[in-house]
């Protein structure tokens, strides 16, 4: 009985092989690719802002600095203060002096891109260990912050 | 290889693998064949097919298993508190499992119930029923939360519930235990049952763009015990056919006593007349308490109303509304194949299926071909409803479900086995067993118009040694089978939560598409939101200390309060400021005799707390959120009662934004 | 050993087709009823610990062999392992030698089973009946559709007027009654 036992598995595992290698017909599961759906989402992030894209005026539109300031309350007070203190993120103070607005609007709305590509964008994360949340800015939204970063630059 | 070879070659090796089988203990593993493991695999980023919602019975939640994975994606929480996600814990939340006995932190969910537009699956709400203390939940598809909760009066425990028209129009709730209505004067002796104990059906309408639900009439009916139920579809929609036992009206030990007769009855309403009775006004207004609620999406809130009336229509008085059609033996599962022209019944105790044919039910009322009356209400003839008895299927039948290709599939309890056969010809076409005794049956789309077939789900009562054992407590077994050819094949076993009864399968392109990523800070209007730190801060109300706190990678703020004093109740506000997919944060203090917090994005809960002794209390977040979770802590300070330390608070050095507000 | 043999040409066919031929469903279509497997039941658990379920219980009892043989045939092992409940009358092999000779081989052929089937699913209810609750003159309906009639006299039961009770055994999925005579369902209609 045992060594018919022993036969018997040999044969099985050669049959299992078999099985596949023969097997054009074995389907794939076949799961609807449904990854493209999660782009449809109310996340407004993503789309890279290029130089061209922003035209930076004076005087200010004192209509986006008071949107500017709203938003900063909401969504940005938390890590940055208005001061040079570094919190979480480093303060605001003269950040319109060391960076281009293009650079400040990419930050604001895409974050995962500037980390992989920017190196400036690397080195804050090292200096500060937390990455930046994205925190769902409409490019409208961030072009607000940027009025209302000038204005806490003193730019009239 | 020439292909007699390779046919001699496979049938050698085919024998062998047979010959095993037979020599392995019968039933503890079956032949699944060879492509079973390619069929169920998802690869690592990859979705399943089709969201499962499985019933959770008497966890009182709802689960959800991705299929043919059998991955378990979530566990909802709906009529039992989960400390998780703080569901029933925070103030927010403990609303909704308020009813007219108060606060009920458990219940028993059976049956599920996903929406419909036009007798297809919509994907905008899934439904489930409370059994013991009776409720209806709503669940939102689009954030997978239970956003209402309906309490049902004059019902002992709604188990034949919540069964979904096709256009979503009702969700019903007849009771499972007839009882004294509440009305009345419920405080009469038990073998009295035969006068004082009733029988209701609730009809409780979907709002079409809103969801909500509202009792729109219940129907008084024998004191029976009503147990599954399904909406006619095509041309029966307007019908609800409910299956009902104990027609014997027994009120003690019913395992013998509600097994007398012969044949109990299936219940057709045609709830269209109860409309046109109801218009016209003939309903009767009872007085009644039960308890709706409602958790609002904006003010991440629930409410709890307490409602104290409801329109009764009396099946006795008003005529062509209700018909019984007797059937064997304590019928169970009662199903309506797609084209809505054929009612299954399944008796419990009873060894053939029989199916009635929905155009001879009409007939039958119209040529007033009855046999009797039950407790006023007329009993159609047998025989002249019948389309045909699927005969010794097996034992114990008890619900069916229906593919795309005209066949039904009906689970045996007893014989613990699926039987496929023919809708028309009521033949049987093939069986597979089940392991072991499977309750209810899902193939995707099974319950509506358009059955998207493939799969067909076990869900087993008995687990014994399917699983690696566990002790006594072992987890559910369920099993997938293959439906796409002409005989049922094996897939896959995967355990699941208890207690699963029904369950409900749907594309996965009609959940996902819609799925909520964050609430939107800008639309949080929760009452106690700090929405930015500017608004965070400690508020001294008589004995209650209000803290509004927020939350972002990776600090609370405030994260230092002082000032709280024993016999205080300290009320935890705290708003998620982040705004980004899967980035909650949770929030717990050392002691709280409560649970956690688990807030999502752009959200606002509250957690309170009375402190039980004097002493510094951290708190911290739970849930991990980044490199620095572990600094994400805070602490609060409790002096004794007649202490002189002042409310002051703040993050950081000197925070004069937070210190500003008081 | 022999059914097996008799499905392996069936089963051979199969497995070959479901692994390279993706056209199962014309092979298989023609597989018979007899072939539809059928073994949805929890006898094969091993578990030495837990109370007997009503088959162990039958199995363990020397008066009962040809009563086991017929469960057997029948195919009714599986089903009346399960979790039930069921209250089994169980003729002892007296019971069945009181038939008249030949009766019992002629119900184990192969083309009798219909037959065997329907006289075992007379002697099994679905539900713990037991003896103390018993009342003269109670109908219990059987798997097979068929009623029972009990008659109580001086606390002995009797099933149908010709089977007594001689002993209850409480088995972990039901009850066990040892009935000395089998139990003939009527004529079907």
């Amino acid at each position: 009985m045992k060594s018919k036992f022993l036969f018997g598995v040999a044969l099985a595992f050669i049959g299992t092989t078999l099985f596949i290698a023969c097997g054009e017909g074995v389907k794939d599961a076949k799961p609807i690719d449904v990854q493209e759906l999660t782009k449809n989402q109310p996340e407004t992030h993503g789309t890279q802002i290029k130089e061209s894209d922003i035209s930076v005026t004076n005087p200010l539109n004192t209509e986006w600095v008071t949107g500017g300031k709203s938003i900063y309350e909401l969504k940005c007070q938390s890590c940055h203060r208005l001061t040079e203190e570094k919190l979480v993120g480093p303060g605001w103070k003269n950040v319109t002096k060391r960076r281009q607005p293009v650079w400040i609007m990419n930050m604001a709305m895409n974050v995962d891109m500037m980390l992989e590509t920017d190196p400036e964008a690397q080195k804050l994360l090292e200096q500060c260990m937390v990455r930046m949340p994205n925190q769902n800015l409409a490019k409208e939204d961030a072009r607000k912050v940027l009025e209302f970063m000038r204005s806490n630059d003193g730019e009239k | 290889m020439n292909s007699f070879f390779k046919t001699l070659m496979l049938v050698a090796v085919a024998f062998p693998i047979v010959w095993l089988q037979s020599c392995k203990p019968k039933g503890t593993q079956s032949a699944v064949s060879g492509d079973a493991a390619a069929k169920v695999y998802v690869a690592p980023g990859k979705y399943d097919e089709f969201y499962s919602f499985v019933s959770g019975g008497f966890s009182g939640q709802m689960s959800v298993y991705g299929i043919p994975s059998g991955r378990l994606l979530r566990v909802i929480p709906v009529f039992s508190v989960d400390p998780e996600k703080g569901y029933g814990f925070s103030e927010e939340t403990k609303p909704m499992l308020n009813t007219s006995h108060g606060f009920v932190p458990w219940d028993d969910l059976h049956h599920i119930a996903l929406s419909e537009t036009d007798g297809i699956q919509d994907g905008r709400w899934v439904f489930g029923n409370g059994n013991n203390t009776p409720r209806i939940a709503r669940i939102d598809l689009k954030t997978f939360r239970t956003a209402e909760i309906i309490e049902i009066p004059n019902s002992g425990g709604n188990h034949s519930s919540p069964f979904i028209t096709e256009n979503s129009e009702y969700v019903i709730a007849g009771t499972r235990f007839s009882i004294p209505m509440d009305n009345s004067n419920g405080d009469v002796p038990i073998n009295t049952y035969k006068s004082n104990f009733k029988g209701t059906v609730s009809f409780v309408s979907v709002d079409k763009t809103s969801g909500n639900m509202s009792i729109a009439f219940q129907i008084l009916m024998p004191g029976v015990n009503f147990d599954l139920a399904r909406a006619g579809k095509g041309k029966s929609h307007g019908w609800m056919f409910f299956s009902c036992y104990n027609s014997e009206r027994a009120n003690t030990l019913l395992e013998q006593n509600a097994s007398q007769k012969d044949k109990d009855f299936i219940i057709a309403v045609n709830w269209k007349k109860a409309e046109e009775y109801l218009k016209a006004g003939k309903g009767k207004k009872e007085s009644v308490k039960y308890a709706h609620n409602i958790y609002d999406e904006k003010k991440h809130m629930a409410t709890s109303v307490i409602e104290t009336e409801v329109t009764m229509l009396d099946s006795k008085e008003l005529t062509d509304m209700v018909y019984l059609i007797p059937c064997p033996k304590s019928p169970h599962g009662c199903d309506t194949d797609p084209t809505g022209e054929y009612i299954v019944a399944s008796g419990k105790l009873a060894a053939t299926i029989p199916v009635f044919s929905f155009t001879k039910m009409l007939q039958a009322i119209a040529n007033k071909t009855f046999e009797g009356e039950y407790e006023g209400i007329p009993v159609l003839k047998y025989d002249a409803v019948l389309y045909g008895e699927v005969k010794k299927p097996g034992l114990g039948p008890l619900h069916t479900e229906f593919d795309d290709k005209g066949f039904a599939y009906t689970s045996f309890f007893v014989s613990s086995e699926i039987v496929k056969w023919n809708v028309k010809t009521l033949e049987v076409v093939d069986r597979v067993p089940t392991y072991y005794s499977i309750g209810h049956l899902s193939v995707p789309g099974g319950p509506t118009r358009k059955p998207w077939g493939k799969y067909v789900i076990a869900y087993n009562k008995i687990t014994k040694d399917r699983y690696l054992p566990t002790g006594p407590e072992l987890a559910q077994s369920a099993q997938l089978y293959s439906i796409e050819g002409d005989k049922m094949k094996l897939l896959l076993d995967f355990p699941t939560i208890g207690e699963p009864h029904y369950a409900e399968a749907i594309p996965a392109e009609l959940i996902m598409k819609n799925s909520q990523k964050i609430y939107k800070i800008e639309e949080n209007q929760n009452p106690f939101a700090a929405l930015g730190d500017k608004y965070a801060r400690v508020e001294r109300k008589g004995n209650e200390v209000h803290v509004y706190m927020t939350s972002i990678r990776s600090h609370f703020t405030p994260d230092n309060i002082e000032g709280v004093k024993m016999g205080d109740v300290v009320y935890f506000h705290i708003t998620n400021l982040e705004q980004d997919w899967d980035m909650p944060h949770g929030f717990a203090v050392k002691g709280a005799n409560n649970a956690e917090l688990l807030v999502m994005p752009g959200e606002t809960q509250t957690l309170a707390w009375k402190p039980e002794r004097i002493g510094i209390f951290p708190f911290y977040c739970t849930d991990f959120c980044s490199a620095l979770h572990q600094e994400m802590q805070g602490y609060i300070r409790v002096s004794p009662a007649g202490s002189n330390v002042a409310i002051s608070f703040g993050t950081g050095k000197t925070d004069s934004t937070a210190v500003a507000i008081k | 050993m022999k059914k097996i043999f008799r499905f392996f040409p069936i089963a051979a066919l199969v497995l070959i087709f479901s692994a390279c031929n993706s056209n199962t469903e014309s092979v298989t279509a023609t597989e018979t009823k007899d072939a539809i497997a059928k073994n949805g039941g929890q006898e094969a658990v091993q578990d030495d610990v837990s109370q007997k379920d009503v088959v162990k219980i039958a199995v363990s009892s020397k008066d009962h062999t040809t009563l086991v043989a017929a469960l057997k045939q029948a195919e009714y092992v599986d089903d009346l392992s399960n979790a039930g409940p069921f209250t089994v009358f169980a003729p002892t092999n007296d019971a069945f030698n009181k038939l008249p000779a030949g009766t019992v081989d002629g119900l184990m052929k192969d083309d009798k089973k219909a037959d065997l089937q329907n006289i075992l699913e007379y002697h099994v209810a679905v539900g713990v009946y037991k003896t103390e609750n018993m009342k003269d003159g109670q109908k219990i309906n059987m798997a097979n559709l068929g009623d029972i009639t009990l008659s109580v006299k001086d606390g002995k039961v009797m099933v149908n007027g010709v089977a007594n009770i001689v002993a209850s055994i409480p088995a972990a999925n039901g009850i066990i009654h040892v009935v000395d005579a089998v139990l003939l369902p009527p004529a079907k209609n």
